[in-house]
């Protein structure tokens, strides 16, 4: 059983409180997204799951094992580097054995593991190659490869696709997502790309400020963020955060504002009972749909509609959000 | 493969401004300018070359020819004033005593300051700063002059007029060199490589053996070599603190008055050939050494 | 790693047992010896002995002088080095090496190079004597030729010391992006503008550096001086050695080593208050 358990793991440089009282489980075989803004303290978290930090305090379990005090080669955990860490001394085989051979195992064994793990990965007429002589993706293809070949308990993962561009990018997100799929291994992935944690994640952690703001399947984050912070964070544009409006006449006690995905209002263009005006400052045809950003009430309020739609530079528009996609957010910013 | 440091250390020289004035139209103008800037440069480079060509010259001649007038640019290849020059009393000892004091002296610098240079590129540690500038200071003071209390220390405790007291004097010059050349060094190599093999089952020690080491392997020779060289150029120290036991250096100071002109003009070549060599064996890293190490 | 809080300073630990050792220890000791008379006591003896001695003005006056020469012109001669490498494209690598070779050569070897030419029977006299300039062999390198002698020290330490000043300034030119010049182009500044207004200013803290170390390395000249002119021309440092090697006088010496530093000190302190770079204006 691999599974995890952080239990108020803090982290402090100096006065700098990095992490504080971070709280997370982990099934095993889960594939865990941890993601954020960058200083949200998620890639501190992994290198402590790592070992490669210290912990100020908290307890780190894998199965029923502490590790807090156990140096990084005993954590039986792998880890693919943002910037793949292959080593350049070494032919791709050489990188991929090294950990096998570090752990002494049968060189009949290294064989057959290198190659196989070679192959799962592309990279397999790559073998005798120098790092320096690969591409980007291609190193981080025997990054990947080498963490594979260790079958660790846990794979750790810090934004391992952020230096490749674009297409690569995409590519190799699919790529990974039915290799790591297939390896069933509990893995723990650091992003700040929200689209690679919602198509990857089985759960996603959002982080921000050194506390993890909502832990939940892909969908839940989409559409019921926990706080603001997520429903500004994840969604492009972000969730618009709007005081609740007396012509919609739709709230509850103590509400501080409503949040509604730009997708979820319905459009009038003629004045109707529930709907109040706004207009129209920004036009932008985005392919699939153009987005509108406008003014209501002082408010600016961003709205995704059907690309086919005439819609004037100034004129005004009615909007409702659709019934059931008001989200209600208290004074401290929180889900009610 | 070339090291991506020993690539780090070049792309360093190579990433260095470079517009060329001349890759324009090439006006009457600039080509005046372009004939002007290669005779500077040849001139310079006549500079350089044509004094050591010369003492050349003075060695491989005989001594008769060296006393001689005038002095010819071409008194042909003998052998007769290298050959006076090693059989002369003391000579052979002061080469080997020289060799010896500068391997001491690598050797001091590289085991004392290789651990410093990566504790400076590896931590972030109390005292780092008071440390580091303790280094880049030292090496603006005139260290030689420390031969003076040491001629004293060392009568004291029994190493006086020994190669590993010298040793211990050239290390001081050359220790503060090692510690920064090596720190850039070990900067230049990403600290992922070392934490990847700590989570593929390697302790501090192990990663530093299979993963830094090899790549460092290069750029550590050659500031070993440089000790070598400094502490084989020291000529101050030298001659007060070895007596019986003199090294080339020494030597040559020493002798001064007594000594044939011949001898001084091969002991001069016989000094300058090894630094010349090693330090063309450097001299990818020279920049990286200086450069870094100034700031 | 959980073992990281001491490990730097066990690292640390053995470079600066050594230097404590063989660099504070003996500093300090020079101080000690320089102001404690035979009887162990406090007194400026040494100093007055020093100072009185008949060679230490001409040999204050002309280690001074010699830096004064030496280190401006090696300072244009490697400005204007670097620069011309800075517009090289093939051949760059090897001329740099062939500029830098003085870099290894130890001051006693250049004195012994610079001998060969200089010397009475040498190659610049036989030149002299082949163009019919002079009729027989002549020796500048005496004390009845003082200024001869200065300029011969003063060719020798020019043509070793300017490599480690090309080097410093080299890689400083390396650190200055080039877009810098390329606006200066855009905006319409000829070349001598471009380097008066942009280049050269933003290299000044290597200038800086540049200078400070070469002027302390001129201070300490020595072998070069006792190769050319022996004793006829005294110099702070080969003072010093005579003090401790052929007078047996330790505090003597000790006492010029403290000079020597102090006027090290002091110039330093100069440099760094005229070609103060402000903090805020660094890259």
């Amino acid at each position: 059983m691999s599974d995890i358990r952080i239990e108020k793991v803090r982290k402090q440089f100096g006065n700098l409180e990095i992490l504080k009282s971070v709280d997370l489980e982990i099934k095993d075989k889960e594939f865990v997204v941890l993601l954020g803004p960058s200083g949200c303290g998620k890639s501190t978290l992994l290198r402590i799951i790592a070992g490669l930090e210290t912990e100020s305090s908290g307890t780190i379990r894998i199965g029923d094992r502490v590790i807090n005090s156990l140096p990084p080669k005993s954590r039986r955990i792998a880890m693919v580097f943002q910037n793949y860490a292959v080593f350049p001394h070494m032919t791709v085989f050489e990188n991929i054995a090294f950990g096998l051979r570090m752990r002494k195992d049968s060189e009949e064994h290294i064989q057959r593991k290198v190659k196989e793990t070679a192959e799962l990965m592309h990279i397999e007429n790559r073998l005798t190659h120098y790092s320096g002589q690969l591409s980007g993706g291609q190193r981080q293809r025997v990054s990947v490869a080498r963490a594979l070949a260790m079958e660790p308990e846990v794979l750790l993962m810090d934004e391992p696709l952020s230096n490749l561009d674009a297409l690569l990018r995409l590519e190799m997100r699919a790529e990974l997502k039915t290799v790591l799929s297939a390896s069933n291994t509990t893995t723990i992935y650091v992003t700040h790309d929200q689209v690679e944690a919602m198509s990857l994640a089985d759960r996603i952690a959002v982080m921000n400020g050194g506390r993890i703001e909502q832990y939940d399947v892909p969908t839940e984050i989409y559409h019921n963020p926990a706080t603001e912070f997520v429903g500004s964070f994840i969604g492009n544009p972000p969730m618009n955060f709007i005081a609740p409006k007396a012509g919609w006449n739709i709230s509850k006690n103590q509400v501080n504002k409503l949040g509604v995905r730009p997708e979820d209002f319905d459009v009038r263009f003629e004045p109707q009972e529930g709907f109040i005006k706004t207009n129209v400052l920004i036009k932008e045809l985005l392919g699939s749909h153009q987005q509108l950003t406008t003014k209501a009430d002082g408010e600016m309020i961003r709205i995704n509609i059907p690309s086919d739609l005439q819609v004037p530079n100034g004129s005004d528009l009615f909007i409702r959000p659709a019934d059931d996609k008001v989200r209600f957010y208290d004074q401290a910013g929180h889900i009610m | 493969m070339k090291s991506p440091v020993a690539n780090s250390a070049s792309a360093q020289v190579q990433g260095l401004a470079r517009f060329n004035p001349f890759s324009r139209r090439l006006s009457p103008q600039n080509n005046a300018w372009r004939w002007l800037f290669w005779a500077g440069v040849s001139i310079l480079i006549l500079w350089v070359l044509a004094p050591i060509g010369l003492l050349i010259i003075n060695a491989i001649s005989t001594p008769a020819q060296v006393n001689g007038w005038p002095k010819s640019i071409a008194p042909g290849i003998h052998t007769d004033t290298l050959m006076f020059f090693w059989n002369y009393n003391g000579v052979i000892s002061a080469l080997i005593n020289s060799i010896l004091a500068a391997v001491f002296t690598m050797i001091i610098a590289i085991l004392l300051g290789a651990p410093a240079g990566y504790a400076l590129a590896r931590f972030v540690f109390r005292g780092m700063t008071t440390y580091k500038m303790i280094i880049v200071m030292s090496r603006a003071f005139p260290m030689p002059l420390l031969a003076l209390p040491l001629a004293v220390i060392f009568i004291q405790v029994g190493i006086d007029d020994s190669l590993i007291g010298l040793a211990f004097v050239h290390a001081t010059l050359a220790l503060p060199f090692s510690v920064l050349i090596t720190s850039s060094l070990f900067m230049g190599i990403p600290v992922e490589l070392e934490e990847a093999a700590w989570t593929m089952g390697c302790d501090r020690w192990q990663a530093f053996r299979k993963v830094v080491l090899p790549l460092a392997a290069p750029g550590i020779a050659a500031s070993a070599v440089f000790a070598f060289v400094i502490s084989w150029n020291e000529v101050f120290a030298s001659a007060i603190l070895t007596v019986q036991n003199r090294t080339l250096t020494a030597f040559l100071v020493q002798s001064l008055a007594e000594s044939p002109a011949e001898i001084k003009f091969a002991g001069g070549l016989v000094l300058v050939v090894p630094a010349l060599l090693f330090l063309f064996a450097i001299r990818k890293y020279l920049f990286s050494m200086w450069g870094i190490s100034n700031r | 790693m959980n073992n990281s809080k001491w490990l730097p300073y066990y690292l640390i630990a053995p470079s600066a047992l050594f230097m404590a050792l063989f660099f504070l220890y003996p500093f300090l000791q020079i101080f000690a010896e320089a102001f404690l008379n035979s009887n162990g006591e406090v007194s400026l003896g040494n100093f007055s002995q020093v100072i009185n001695d008949f060679n230490f003005m001409p040999a204050l006056k002309n280690t001074l002088l010699l830096t004064a020469v030496v280190v401006p012109v090696q300072l244009v001669m490697a400005i204007g080095m670097a620069l011309m490498v800075s517009k090289m494209n093939k051949g760059r690598d090897n001329i740099l090496y062939i500029w830098t070779i003085p870099l290894g050569i130890s001051d006693l070897a250049a004195g012994i190079i610079w001998l060969a030419i200089l010397e009475q029977f040498g190659f610049l006299n036989s030149f002299l004597h082949a163009v019919s300039l002079i009729d027989g062999p002549a020796a500048w390198l005496n004390y009845q030729h003082p200024i001869a002698l200065f300029f011969a020290v003063a060719v020798a330490e020019i043509w070793r010391g300017t490599a480690i000043l090309l080097v410093i300034l080299v890689s400083g030119l390396g650190l200055i992006p080039k877009e810098y010049e390329e606006a200066g182009k855009i905006f319409g500044a000829n070349y001598w503008q471009r380097l008066w207004k942009i280049t050269l200013p933003l290299l000044r803290p290597s200038i800086q550096s540049a200078l400070i170390l070469r002027t302390l390395l001129a201070l300490e000249v020595f072998a070069v001086v006792m190769m050319l002119g022996g004793t006829d021309m005294p110099v702070l440092m080969s003072e010093t050695f005579n003090w401790q090697f052929s007078y047996r006088d330790t505090g003597a010496a000790s006492a010029y080593a403290v000079l020597i530093m102090a006027v090290s000190v002091l110039i330093t302190g100069f440099y760094v208050k005229v070609l103060n770079v402000p903090k805020e204006a660094r890259g």
